[in-house]
């Protein structure tokens, strides 16, 4: 039942589609408002709380941030970046996390059947099951989200709690999410209400803020709701994600057009061999004679 | 609270003010959120460091730590200079008209009464005049001189713009846009919160701090209103609780006494908490005194407390003198104590001044822990190099740890800031030998019975006059004694619903009179969980049990003019219609009196208003005024001669302990942050996780003049002893410019634990002193001094 | 009997280049197989030889290094052998004749003919670009290092050159069975005087100046 709302898996080409049979399930979405936050961390320690992750203690590294970065124990990270505006000081908290993309680098880069999946609802998951952990997913995120779990060499990330959305229940953050900076519905309902709390925003003074829901990975199903919509790399944002060009080089001409050399010079070898034949160097064959003067010019030869 | 939590939805502006509430207290923060989406509130954050308050605030405005006062004194100047003062209700519910006595005086630094010898206040000038019936004489144009109003006006007058931003580093214009916010509450229809904790307690002048608060909140009208009040932030889960029972060396459950040695007999002690009505026709709720007082001892000593042994008041401890933890440890430190029972509480991490606290504890013969964890307190004898320097043969403390459960692990209520009992059931089995802790002291208390039966001792008569009259004596279930709390009446043995059931003639029992109608005859109402909110406000009168009386906004009788006309329509709590009383919260007040009588909300002052002159309560002083901090990074009070709080209790040897600014530059104030919840949090993997170590926060011109990095390890000293940690330069701290010269504040989390899952880290408190609130003793953690050094790491 | 019943045998390949150039080609079966396992999902089962596609992931990294590593020995060794000589212009022109066995139109040239020499600089150019790309994007030891932008290059490049590789390997497998001899020469090392004639006739111009020398 879980694999008929896969739409899209990795490893997967076209002449072998994911099963399209269920066409009911609602696109849902999770939403960041940045301007509402308050860098509690209780998402980052719910999301381990309920997904039984435990990173190492680490040390101090000069900010309130900890851990430093995503990791296979770590799926979502609270981020903390001090940006000075016109003499005013932004204290920003970035509830960075996979951004479960429309069109996912992530899923385009791995080349294991099904390692990463793509659900009818929107979510982008990883089978870990499946994955090998080349890392190819890791490198291709605009996000810089999976990352491989030294432990069993396996990638891992934000998996929307899939568990519980089966289930009819929101994310573990969402649900622990102090101020309601983080909402959980459908993408239509949270992009509806994103309209209207930018509009908000802009009477408050926000003129520039808006929705990050980038178009080049196709929009997200983690939006955010920013101050400044001009400057996402203030929230460690990327300004204008994108399937990295060397995915797409590789995925779809590298690919289909190395596969046709190899079977082009293989049919080329066999052809010559069915046509031009043997190569024999035919003195050296048992029984050879060879014609008087060839023996003759090669006693001279050997004086 | 006199509000709730989610009362603050409703304020209009909020301002957090000695307090950190996103960090200390991020679920609440919400309505803070709440508030500012749906409500368009605006949210400012006064307080020495950016916090992640002022991350999401409207406007930020720094200041020097322990300056609050002369910042609020400065506001309220400005709302009477400006006229944003909500005068109809400063008229009718307030204490500015009245008549102060002609010997009051404030000069240079000092209320009337001090006695330079002594170093001690005489209060009997700050009181009001009385007439012949004992009355507070008023006048109610405010036109005498000598009324509350004038002298009021006239001590705030020197807390100019420029003095203020003088005193506390807030540079003006950051100053006057917060002005500017708070007194756009003194129209009706707009109200304020303030949300305070620590920031404001951990000073020498701390309730004074508060008080100043209070004094603006009247001044706009905003107590008794939805979203406005007076509103702590509570600490430690349950601390509302605690409180309520007598937390305080001098209190009982209730907020009752504990008496004195000068209360010798019952009626002196009635008498000296019995207050007498200040103005006619005052409802005075304290005259009630004596009723639950009995009905306490009813409960504390059951059939034994009789009329005829005053109820057993004899049996009560009486104190001589103040014994608060400070005054406490001193005398451990000088060998005056045996033994400690130490009960959920990291005493060497969270006391002040660690090194005095350690030499204290090992003077000790024998000392008890009932914990979950193995704190440091129960392993102080234990070495641990660099952060506990002790050789455990020296010391001849015998520790003796006894396991507890946790709340989870058990069933019963917790009280929140907004006095909410909720009651909770027990989640998990204990681990191992641990048990609820009233479970160990019934044991104790049991074993000490028999004990005392067959080798005799000294005062056995209360220890076996305590009615213990449980299911289970050695373990009582927290039902039973909820019950209990709420009390009965004796004659027909039924839960009493409200403590105006209560009689002082030994017919009725109460252990915690506030608490009456937590448990009736309908049941555990704690455990109610209808969150209905009809009105939409945020009243949910089904939603567990609110102390006193289910009400959830006290003095909700100021929310109506004196014909019981709500200010402001939309923010209705009671009203008068059609010749009752109508409202979405039970009154604070008798709601079968008309508005007339009933319009003194203060109800539990003897003159029914609040107190912008607060007479003899506070040891500093009726009106508030800015002291230095006991260590002043400028030595000198700007206002006049008198530096720092003159009603300070001084220990003796404690003023040596004392640093100047000279050897000791920077102010030092220390905090929580949201990843830790105080030490014990240390031992919680996620918790560590997300925070694995402890800093020192600093500013990049401090660090820069010091050579020091981000991440670099620093040496950070007082008087008292010093610690090495990280750094952590950051924008958000900012040197301030006070009285001509750069102040730099740098700040140290307090959640130093060595003995955890984080990173070995040292306790702040070894740099802490232990001077503390004149009023309560509170340790003045919030602003002391330090100097700070590169170190090596460690 | 004629004395071309006797063959004279010269040496062409010493013993440890043999076993490298054998050793090579096991790992590197290896190599290639789980590699292409990891190219293109639909051939996930030529992984199959290490077990699990996990366990191809492994081993692929491991196995390309332990063949590359001794490659590059290889191709140091044989490095002289592959200079660009003046000759080698005119046999590429006549590659037509070379393909068809038109002895006649076919320019004498010396150890190794300029085809060889292509693949031979192929090898040289892949294997290192392979090696370092490789590390690269090695998870979880190395790619870390690296942002990933730099390693969704390298992947690309890696992936280049292990095709350019494969096509390179296929033609040398099919020009080492095509002209008999040769095969036999890389496993016993000595090929006859016949056969350098016919293939490498100058070759033996320096295998007799070697001989004089010593
Ligand atoms: N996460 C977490 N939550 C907690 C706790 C915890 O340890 N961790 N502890 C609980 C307990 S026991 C308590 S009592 C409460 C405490 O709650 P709070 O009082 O909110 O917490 P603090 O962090 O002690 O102090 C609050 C702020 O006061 C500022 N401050 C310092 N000096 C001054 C001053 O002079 N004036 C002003 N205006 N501000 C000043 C500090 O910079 C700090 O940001 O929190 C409770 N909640
Ligand atoms: N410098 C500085 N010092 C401070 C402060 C500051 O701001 N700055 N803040 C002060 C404040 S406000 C506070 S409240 C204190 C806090 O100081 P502490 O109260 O000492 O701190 P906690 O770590 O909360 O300690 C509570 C202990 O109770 C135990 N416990 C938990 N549940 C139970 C139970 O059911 N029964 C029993 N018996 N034990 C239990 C826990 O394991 C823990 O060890 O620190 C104070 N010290
Ligand atoms: C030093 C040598 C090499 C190293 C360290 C190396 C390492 C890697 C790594 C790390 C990967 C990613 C998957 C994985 O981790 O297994 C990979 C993929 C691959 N390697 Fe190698 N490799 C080496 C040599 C080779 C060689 C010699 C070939 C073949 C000619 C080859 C062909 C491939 C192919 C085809 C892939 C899949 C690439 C893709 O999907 O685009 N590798 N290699
Ligand atoms: C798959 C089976 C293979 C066979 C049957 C084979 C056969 C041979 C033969 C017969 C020679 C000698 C050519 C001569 O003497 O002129 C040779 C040389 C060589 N082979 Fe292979 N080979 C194989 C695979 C490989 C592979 C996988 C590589 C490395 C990628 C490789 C690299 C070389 C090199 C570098 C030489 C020396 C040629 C030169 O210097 O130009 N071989 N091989
Ligand atoms: S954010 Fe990265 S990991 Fe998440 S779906 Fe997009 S590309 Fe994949
Ligand atoms: S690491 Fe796993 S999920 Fe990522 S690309 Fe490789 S196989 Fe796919
Ligand atoms: S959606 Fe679930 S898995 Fe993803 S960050 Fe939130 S809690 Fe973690
Ligand atoms: S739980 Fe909510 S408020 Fe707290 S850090 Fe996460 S997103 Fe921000
Ligand atoms: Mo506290």
């Amino acid at each position: 039942m879980a694999s008929q709302d896969i739409i899209r898996r990795s490893g997967t080409s076209g002449m072998t589609p994911a099963a399209k049979g269920r066409n009911s399930s609602e696109q849902v979405a999770k939403l960041f408002d940045a301007t509402k936050c308050n860098g509690c961390k209780a998402c980052q320690v719910s999301c381990s709380e309920w997904n039984d992750l435990r990173e190492e203690v680490g040390t101090f590294q000069g900010s309130y941030q900890n851990p430093m970065s995503l990791s296979g124990q770590c799926w979502t990270l609270m981020e903390f970046h001090e940006v000075m505006e016109s003499n005013k000081l932004r204290w920003q908290f970035t509830h960075s996390a996979c951004m479960h993309c429309a069109d996912p680098a992530c899923l385009k880069a791995c080349s294991t059947s099904g390692a990463i999946i793509q659900h009818a609802n929107g979510v982008v998951d990883f089978d870990s099951d499946k994955c090998i952990g080349c890392g190819y997913c890791a490198s291709a995120c605009p996000f810089d989200v999976p990352k491989i779990d030294p432990k069993d060499n396996k990638a891992y990330k934000c998996t929307m709690c899939s568990d519980r959305l089966a289930v009819g229940l929101e994310p573990s953050c969402v649900k622990s999410c102090t101020t309601g900076a983080l909402r959980f519905g459908s993408r239509e309902d949270m992009l509806f209400y994103s309209e209207k709390r930018v509009a908000e925003l802009k009477e408050k003074g926000f003129p520039k803020a808006g929705l990050y829901n980038p178009e080049g990975v196709g929009g997200t199903a983690m939006m955010m709701i920013l101050h400044d919509i001009t400057q996402p790399d203030s929230y460690n944002m990327p300004v204008d994600p994108q399937i990295p060009l060397s995915v797409t080089l590789w995925q779809d001409w590298v690919k289909p057009l190395g596969a046709a050399g190899l079977i082009a010079t293989a049919a080329v070898a066999c052809l010559h061999k069915i046509t031009v034949g043997r190569n024999i160097v035919e003195e050296d064959q048992p029984g050879y004679q060879p014609p008087e003067e060839e023996v003759k010019d090669k006693e001279e030869d050997d004086q | 609270m006199t509000n709730h939590w989610i009362d603050i939805k409703n304020s209009n502006v909020i301002i957090i003010m000695g307090g950190n509430a996103a960090e200390a207290h991020p679920v609440g923060f919400g309505w803070v959120t709440e508030a500012m989406q749906h409500n368009n509130a605006k949210l400012i954050v006064v307080d020495p460091r950016f916090t992640r308050s002022a991350a999401v605030a409207d406007y930020y405005a720094p200041l020097r730590s322990g300056t609050d006062i002369a910042f609020l004194l400065g506001v309220i100047r400005y709302l009477i200079e400006t006229k944003q003062v909500n005068y109809d209700y400063v008229k009718a519910y307030t204490n500015a008209g009245y008549i102060v006595r002609e010997d009051f005086s404030f000069n240079e630094g000092l209320f009337s009464g001090f006695n330079e010898e002594t170093d001690s206040y005489d209060k009997e000038s700050w009181y009001y005049e009385l007439d012949e019936e004992g009355h507070a004489k008023i006048d109610p144009s405010f036109e005498n001189p000598r009324c509350v109003w004038n002298l009021m006006k006239q001590h705030v007058d020197r807390y100019d713009f420029e003095t203020v931003s003088n005193i506390t580093g807030t540079p003006i214009a950051d100053y006057e846009v917060v002005c500017q916010q708070i007194g756009s509450t003194h129209t009706h229809d707009r109200a304020a919160t303030f949300m305070y904790a620590l920031g404001w307690t951990h000073h020498t002048k701390g309730s004074q701090n508060i008080r100043s608060m209070a004094m603006v909140q009247l001044l706009l009208g905003n107590i008794g209103v939805l979203g406005g009040g007076v509103n702590a932030l509570r600490g430690h889960s349950n601390v509302q609780g605690a409180t309520d029972m007598g937390l305080l060396c001098q209190s009982l459950p209730g907020y009752l006494k504990l008496p004195s040695d000068k209360d010798t007999d019952l009626k002196t002690y009635l008498k000296h908490n019995t207050p007498i009505a200040l103005r006619p026709d005052q409802t005075n709720y304290w005259q009630n005194y004596p009723k639950f007082f009995i009905s306490q001892m009813k409960s504390y000593w059951g059939d034994n407390a009789t009329a005829a042994n005053d109820f057993g008041y004899d049996w009560v401890p009486k104190w001589d003198k103040q014994y608060d933890f400070t005054k406490h440890l001193d005398m451990a430190y000088h060998g005056e104590v045996n033994g400690y029972i130490i009960q959920g509480v990291n005493a060497i991490n969270s006391m002040p001044n660690r090194n005095k606290v350690l030499k204290a504890l090992s003077n000790l013969k024998y000392m008890v822990v009932l914990d979950a964890l193995a704190t440091e307190t129960a392993t102080f004898w234990q070495n641990a190099d660099g952060f506990n320097e002790v050789n455990p043969a020296e010391i001849m403390t015998e520790v003796f740890r006894l396991p507890t459960t946790c709340f989870a692990e058990e069933e019963g209520s917790i009280v929140n800031s907004g006095r909410w009992m909720q009651w909770h059931w027990k989640g998990a089995n204990p681990p191992g030998e641990a048990k609820p802790d009233a479970e160990i002291l019934s044991g104790v208390l049991m074993e000490m019975r028999k004990l005392y039966k067959q080798e005799g001792g000294k005062l056995p008569e209360p220890l076996n006059a305590i009615s213990w009259d449980y299911h289970n004596p050695l373990s009582p279930h927290a039902e039973e004694v909820a019950r209990e709390l709420n009390g009965k009446d004796l004659l027909t043995n039924r839960q009493i619903s409200s403590f105006a059931e209560l009689k002082d003639d030994g017919s009725t029992a109460s252990a915690c009179w506030i608490y009456a109608g937590s448990w009736t005859e309908e049941g555990n109402l704690m455990a109610r969980r209808d969150n209905h909110d009809p009105s939409g406000k945020g009243v949910t009168p089904g939603w567990a049990f609110a102390w006193p009386a289910n009400r959830r906004v006290l003095y909700n009788r100021a929310s109506c003019d004196l014909n019981g006309k709500p200010w402001d329509p939309k923010r209705t709590i009671v009203e008068w219609v059609d010749g009752k009383w109508h409202g979405i919260d039970v009154g604070d007040f008798n709601m079968k009196l008309t508005p007339q009588q009933s319009a003194g909300p203060f109800i539990m002052q003897p003159e029914g208003v609040g107190r912008f002159f607060a007479l003899k309560l506070l040891a500093e002083g009726p009106f508030p005024e800015h002291y230095e901090p006991m260590e002043s990074p400028i030595g000198v009070n700007p206002l006049h001669k008198v530096t720092s709080n003159p009603a300070v209790r001084m220990l003796p040897g404690v003023k040596e302990t004392l640093g100047s600014h000279k050897d000791f530059p920077y102010v030092a104030t220390t905090y929580c942050v949201t990843e830790h919840f105080n030490f014990w949090s240390t031992h919680a993997r996620l918790a560590a996780i997300s925070m694995p170590e402890t800093f020192v926060e600093m500013d990049e011109v401090l660090a820069a003049e010091k050579g020091i990095a981000n991440g670099d390890w620093v040496t950070v000293s007082s008087k008292r002893g010093s610690i090495q940690t990280k750094a952590l330069v950051t924008k958000r701290l900012q040197p301030l410019k006070v009285n001509g010269q750069l102040v730099h504040t740098v700040g140290l989390p307090r959640h130093g634990s060595h003995n955890a899952l984080t990173r070995k880290s040292y306790s702040c408190n070894v740099l802490t002193t232990e001077v503390g609130d004149a009023n309560t003793q509170v340790p003045e953690f919030k602003a002391f001094l330090v100097n700070i050094t590169k170190a090596e790491g460690i | 009997m004629s004395k071309h019943d006797k063959q004279e045998m010269i040496v062409r390949h010493k013993l440890f280049d043999r076993i490298c150039h054998w050793f090579i080609v096991a790992v590197g079966l290896v190599t290639f197989l789980t590699g292409f396992s990891i190219f293109f999902p639909s051939f996930q089962w030529m992984g199959a030889i290490a077990g699990t596609p996990q366990l191809a992931r492994f081993i692929h990294p491991i196995a390309g290094l332990m063949m590359c590593l001794p490659l590059m020995l290889l191709l140091a060794r044989y490095y002289h052998h592959n200079k660009w000589e003046k000759n080698d212009l005119k046999w590429m022109l006549a590659i037509k004749d070379v393909m068809f066995e038109n002895e006649e139109g076919i320019p004498p040239i010396g150890h190794y003919n300029p085809g060889q020499k292509v693949l031979f600089r192929t090898f040289v150019v892949t294997s290192i670009v392979l090696t370092v790309t490789g590390i690269m994007m090695w998870q979880p030891y190395f790619a870390p290092y690296f942002s990933g932008v730099v390693v969704g290059w390298a992947i690309l490049l890696h992936a280049i050159c292990a095709l350019i590789m494969m096509i390179f390997v296929i033609v040398h497998f099919w020009m080492a069975t095509w002209v008999e001899g040769s095969v036999a020469g890389m496993l016993y090392g000595k090929v006859s005087k016949a056969w350098c004639r016919k293939h490498h006739p100058l070759m033996l111009d320096e295998h007799s100046d070697v001989e004089k020398k010593h």
